[in-house]
């Protein structure tokens, strides 16, 4: 049996709000892979509650696997992961739904041939019918284009809007900690720069997030701490503004960039 | 061509369109969600029609009194298969191709193992026994008045169907879990349940065209192999997944079926179910719905 938990708080609007919404993440020397191939070599992290986390690292390091091993996709070879300093009960990704977590997946994952409201219902497919037109409020004050395209089939929407609705799905479900997985990946800059504020906005009202990013000075920019992964392993770890002057990462991603 | 031959023959299409309606879908519902290329689904239809026809001799009374239960049966029959064999099957296999490939031969294993249970209970050649065959009037038009039940029935399952999937929450975590598997994980569906839930729910749709077919035609053991290509063509037709789509492509199947056997003959039916699929695909690749 789990224990009980708090009731979930709504995560928007909460400017100022006193009660803690954040969840911290804990992780310890995690390792994780496919079929026997070991893609993590013991990563720990901390997402510290209320702030914002980027993680960067090469193509291949292992961050979409971190993700979804945190999310419960797959399973953990070994290590610990911890929530506001408890070990997760249960394993499955209805389970790290329900204590709080959400993942926005490399890719979007949505459901193409649902429209928007019906993708934004199933974000809340845990929650009550009451709770979801809460949120779906919420979710369409921060993204008022989604509230203009309610009745638009997802996969019909530009690449733009379907990562604001990827990210509003999995607000709906009011996660306390959301993980990000590449969102600004493929969008015009003028989107990614309107996601990077909704980000903003989102964290403002409590909930943690955990960031992975290619647009590494943009997410440095928003981000209170960072990590670098390396192939399967941290490699540099810091406040953001201290790894924005950081020489390591200036080598990787401008020799990235000049080889890419 | 006279008006009353015309009317007959679309009821007989639409007929047999709706019996090719509910047996794809729960095929349809089997491939989309679990890549279980289960070739043993018309057998579930003819257990399903024996097991009706079965009670009714014994006991005398209307074949719709068994039709529920045995869709109960064959829908726990299901929840057993899945959790004997298929769940087993998806954890081992590498990848949906060689879960597809895996299903396909277990599913002629179920094939032969339901077909000689069939045979060593029932017997090879059980004569089905017409229930409610009298004919019914309207105006100048004649249906029997059984076809006219099994258009009913069809058409209200197919239509319940429909309605269940495309407004409950519920429905729309089975159509995510069909758009986008990991998105359907991600917001927390629990595919440990809804699988093993709609896989015997294929059996129990199975069950209930089965069911219906025993009050019309006569049963063999064999008799659902036709029924398993005919809900391969029709989710081919109205495309993977794509619930109306499916009953779009009985439909048309069935009455394409039945006027083509009335102006050739009846030994041309497979015929003519190939041409229908093989003229769509040439001017609709991606099916009937494809945007
Ligand atoms: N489904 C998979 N099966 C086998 N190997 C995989 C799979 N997905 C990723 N990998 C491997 O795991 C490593 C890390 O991949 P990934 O976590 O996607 O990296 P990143 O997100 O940092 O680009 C890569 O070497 C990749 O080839
Ligand atoms: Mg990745």
């Amino acid at each position: 049996m789990r224990a009980a938990q708090p009731p979930l708080p709504l995560p928007l609007p909460r400017e100022g709000g006193g009660e803690k919404v954040g969840l911290e993440l804990d992780v310890g020397d995690l390792r994780a892979g496919y079929g026997g191939l070991p893609v993590l070599h013991g990563i720990s992290l901390i997402a510290p509650a209320g702030r914002i986390t980027v993680l960067v690292g090469a193509n291949g390091a292992g961050k979409t696997t971190l993700l979804k091993t945190l999310a419960g996709v797959m399973p953990p070879v070994s290590g610990s992961v911890r929530v506001d300093g408890e070990a997760l009960s249960g394993d499955t990704p209805a389970d790290r739904v329900r204590r709080g977590m959400a993942l926005v997946p490399e890719g979007r994952h949505l459901f193409p041939d649902m429209s928007v409201r019906e993708n934004l219902e199933l974000g809340g497919y845990l929650a009550t019918r009451a709770q979801r037109e809460e949120m779906l409020d919420s979710v369409v004050g921060i993204f008022p284009r989604l509230g203009e395209r309610l009745t638009q089939m997802a996969g019909t929407m530009s690449g733009g809007e379907q990562q604001m609705l990827a990210i509003g799905r999995a607000l709906m479900s009011r996660p306390r900690l959301l993980l990000l997985d590449e969102p600004s990946l493929g969008l015009a800059p003028k989107m990614v720069d309107e996601m990077f504020a909704a980000l903003r906005r989102i964290n403002k009202a409590g909930t943690t997030l955990l960031l992975v990013e290619q647009n590494v000075f943009q997410a440095l920019a928003v981000a209170d701490f960072a990590y670098v992964l390396g192939h399967g392993e941290m490699i540099a770890e810091g406040a953001a503004w201290e790894l924005r002057g950081n020489a390591l990462i200036k080598r990787v991603y401008l020799g990235e960039a000049i080889a890419g | 061509m006279n008006f009353y031959l015309f009317i007959d023959l679309v009821v007989a299409g639409l007929v047999t369109g709706g019996i090719y309606a509910v047996v794809a879908l729960g095929l349809n519902l089997q491939y989309g969600l679990m890549r279980i290329m289960n070739i043993a689904h018309g057998e579930f239809l003819m257990l399903g029609a024996y097991f009706t026809y079965a009670l009714v001799k014994v006991t005398g009374a209307s074949p719709l009194w068994f039709i529920p239960p045995m869709m109960v049966a064959l829908f726990l029959l299901g929840l057993l298969l899945h959790r004997l064999i298929f769940r087993l099957l998806a954890a081992t296999s590498p990848n949906a191709e060689a879960m597809e490939a895996r299903s396909l031969i277990v599913g002629f294993g179920l094939m032969f193992i339901a077909q000689n249970v069939a045979q060593l209970i029932w017997g090879g050649g059980m004569s089905g026994q017409p229930y409610l065959d009298a004919p019914v009037t309207f105006g100048e038009v004649t249906v029997a008045a059984n076809r006219l039940l099994v258009l009913v029935v069809v058409a209200a399952a197919s239509l319940a169907l429909v309605l269940v999937l495309k407004k409950t929450l519920l429905g729309k975590a089975v159509r995510g879990m069909l758009q986008a598997p990991l998105g359907a994980m991600l917001v927390g569906i629990d595919t440990r349940t809804l699988h093993p839930a709609c896989f015997g729910l294929g059996l129990a749709l199975a069950g209930l065209a089965g069911g219906l077919l025993s009050m019309v035609y006569e049963l063999t053991p064999a008799m659902g192999e036709p029924y398993t290509i005919s809900a391969l063509i029709v989710i081919t037709l109205g495309g993977l997944g794509n619930i109306p789509g499916a009953i779009a492509g009985a439909i048309l199947l069935g009455l394409a079926e039945t006027f083509g056997m009335y102006f050739t003959s009846p030994s041309m039916k497979i015929l003519i179910s190939y041409g229908v699929l093989v003229g769509v695909l040439l001017l609709r690749p991606k099916g009937l719905f494809a945007r």
